[in-house]
């Protein structure tokens, strides 16, 4: 077994092209619904990479736009095919949305989700927002949930009804937390991906000079 | 996907919500499957419906056994999909040597390559290799990489070409022609160690394809398609940031005299509009202080009349003799009635005048009291009645002043029945001024000598009354 180490390149599209072109085009050949309909040079490319000791595996990327109106923090992922159901997926999600922490913003990936997408996010929002929910004390608004979590508020409305954790009783809204609720769909969400290591990520914003 | 069949109300993402830990009610019976999206999918469903070149949820831990080459089939769906082929390159573990190690520092872009520097931008395609190996089978000696190289130095150069003429076009519009002409190209590209004759045969085909592709050959020099272009075929096509800065600060971007005109008078604008809305806060805070004022003042009147009754126990003062006094000569203050010119004058329709009265209320009224009314509300002759100085006028009950009334033309209703047996000429209406400076005639209680239903008759402390009053 040869020790693998996970890494993220962050690559510029504008810089680097037909780098950022041809990532694309592989993933278009996986992905049917992607789009190439821009350029590359507003985006920029978290590559993942298996490193051992020959070379730095490609794994999967997600893209974004540089300086999205929208908040978006996230226009397209991808997983290479040898490299699914590792939890790689979901740690790209993740990590998606630990930028947007480090950047102290809100974010939600560009719209519309594929199907797929939205299977995946509706488990990565579910994971984190039950999380919280199973430890936290107290009253919670929806928007410090947002605020904790960098997840939209939306996004977090989506959610929490869907999986029946929103009630409305004695003429107000309440979140239903019962731990074995809780449990049992924390458990049909899947388990989380590899996790993301906060205090590794050290990252400098997007220096348009840089 | 709520169970609620209505919705209460919206929920307000800033209220903070109690997290109820245990509710009984909310292990429903019905649900014993987990709630499913409308893309309808649990993560059990997922893995049997799609192919396997898709994001999966059920993962496992990381797969640190991951050979270099071939591919690893899907556990649940190997049978549908074929496993690909794969072919062992015998210079892997030359290009590929365990050498590699991580560096410890952050690896950052390098700048911008010079174009006629070592690198070779360019890579054989499918179509390149077919051409040489048809070529080294005429045992024409050429390298891969010297074929590469000449390649991308020939775009190179037909690129620099059309540049010094002007032809180059930021976006594909037209088919690019090659500008680069053999002899040129064998004089530019004389370091490069090659025979004439190959070198003529590389010149042609490359001129060959390009004329087939209508565009430079190394992506690099290719201009991206326009903007407009809808063909799905053609991609990466430029995106102005500027143009993507959709907002009414591309307008704001323009920092110009017309502008600031604009924007001071805005701004004078403004400030009028605030001036406006600051005199009408301060009218209306008048209104509701005259309207206060006015309702004290008639608490004030309501306690003092009631003071007074009581004051007439023990004094002598006589009551006010009545004196005829239609037309106003007397010295007495008569009450004007302001409203009058403004106000539209009115009869009342119920100008009945030969009503019975049955008049249950005398019998309520302590005697003493009675007298006092007596006294004091022996009404003049005539609708017209001059107002004691002292005594307090109620709401609505301004008396009418008859010149007014008068000139306007308005003639009071007719008084001439008398009543037998009544001591003084019983007038059947009382004008006053009603609500909203209405002219009201009211009808006249013979008997006790004032208006009906007045609400001014005499204040008594609220008993019950009949009914059946007319």
């Amino acid at each position: 077994m040869r020790y693998t180490e996970v890494v993220m390149f962050e690559v510029d599209g504008k810089k680097n092209k037909i780098y950022g072109q041809n990532l694309c085009y592989l993933a278009k050949l996986f992905l049917d619904h992607k789009t190439l309909y821009y350029d590359v040079d507003l985006f920029l490319f978290y590559v993942l990479c298996e490193c051992d000791d020959r070379v730095c595996h490609l794994v999967g990327y997600f893209s974004n736009v540089i300086h999205s109106e929208e908040s978006y923090n996230l226009a397209c992922i991808f997983t290479l095919p040898p490299y699914q159901s590792k939890g790689y997926g979901k740690f790209l999600i993740a990590f998606s949305y630990e930028l947007s922490k480090k950047e102290g913003k809100v974010d939600a990936p560009e719209r519309p989700l594929s199907n797929l997408g939205l299977l995946s996010y509706r488990g990565y929002w579910t994971r984190v927002l039950l999380y919280i929910l199973k430890k936290h004390k107290g009253n919670i608004s929806i928007k410090e949930l947002s605020n904790m979590t960098a997840i939209k508020a939306e996004d977090i409305l989506n959610t929490l009804p869907s999986l029946e954790l929103i009630q409305y009783r004695k003429g107000q809204h309440v979140i239903c937390a019962d731990p074995k609720v809780l449990d049992r769909q924390l458990k049909a969400a899947g388990c989380g991906g590899l996790e993301v290591y906060v205090s590794k990520l050290i990252r400098t914003p997007y220096n348009e000079q840089g | 996907m709520s169970r609620l069949s209505i919705r209460p109300r919206p929920l307000d993402i800033h209220k903070k919500l109690p997290i109820v830990k245990s509710v009984k009610e909310f292990e429903d019976d019905n649900n014993e499957t987990p709630p499913t999206t409308t893309t309808g999918a649990s993560a059990t469903h997922i893995t049997t419906t799609r192919n396997s070149h898709l994001l999966r949820l059920n993962s496992s831990s990381i797969d640190t056994d991951v050979p270099e080459v071939h591919q690893v089939p899907s556990k649940k769906s190997a049978s549908e999909i074929p496993t690909p082929q794969f072919v062992v390159v015998d210079t892997y573990e030359r290009d590929y040597s365990r050498t590699f190690s991580q560096p410890n520092s952050y690896l950052r872009a390098r700048g911008a390559r010079a174009e006629l520097g070592d690198f070779v931008e360019y890579d054989l395609d499918n179509e390149d290799e077919d051409w040489l190996h048809d070529f080294k089978i005429d045992r024409k000696l050429l390298a891969p990489e010297k074929f590469e190289t000449l390649l991308f130095k020939l775009e190179v150069l037909d690129h620099k070409a059309r540049e010094r003429a002007g032809l180059i076009t930021p976006t594909l519009g037209s088919p690019i022609p090659v500008l680069l002409q053999l002899d040129v190209a064998i004089e530019a590209l004389q370091a490069q160690t090659i025979r004439y004759a190959v070198f003529q045969s590389v010149y042609h085909y490359w001129k060959e394809k390009r004329e087939r592709w209508q565009k430079p050959v190394l992506r690099r020099l290719q201009p991206p398609p326009p903007v407009n272009d809808t063909n799905p075929y053609n991609v990466f096509r430029p995106r102005e940031k500027a143009h993507r800065l959709h907002t009414r600060r591309m307008q704001r971007r323009e920092n110009n005299v017309q502008s600031f005109e604009k924007l001071r008078q805005v701004r004078r604008n403004l400030d009028q509009a605030k001036t406006i809305l600051e005199a009408l806060i301060k009218r209306e805070e008048k209104k509701r202080d005259v309207m206060e004022s006015e309702v004290n003042l008639q608490r004030i009147q309501m306690k003092y009349k009631h003071e007074i009754e009581l004051l007439e126990d023990s004094l002598t003062v006589p009551g006010f003799p009545p004196s005829s006094c239609k037309f106003g000569s007397s010295e007495d203050e008569y009450v004007d009635s302001d409203d009058l010119a403004n106000s539209h004058p009115r009869m009342r329709p119920s100008a009945v005048p030969n009503q019975p009265l049955t008049e249950s209320n005398m019998v309520t009224v302590p005697t003493a009291s009675i007298k006092q009314e007596f006294r004091r509300r022996h009404m003049p002759h005539g609708w017209l009645h001059k107002l004691d100085p002292v005594e307090p006028v109620l709401l609505f009950t301004k008396p009418l002043v008859s010149e007014k009334l008068v000139a306007v033309g308005i003639v009071p209703p007719s008084d001439t029945c008398t009543k037998n047996g009544t001591s003084a000429p019983a007038y059947k209406f009382q004008g006053r001024i009603g609500r909203g400076g209405r002219i009201v005639f009211d009808r006249w209680n013979p008997l006790m000598h004032t208006p009906i239903d007045c609400g001014t008759s005499f204040y008594i402390p609220p008993k019950p009354r009949p009914s059946t009053y007319n």
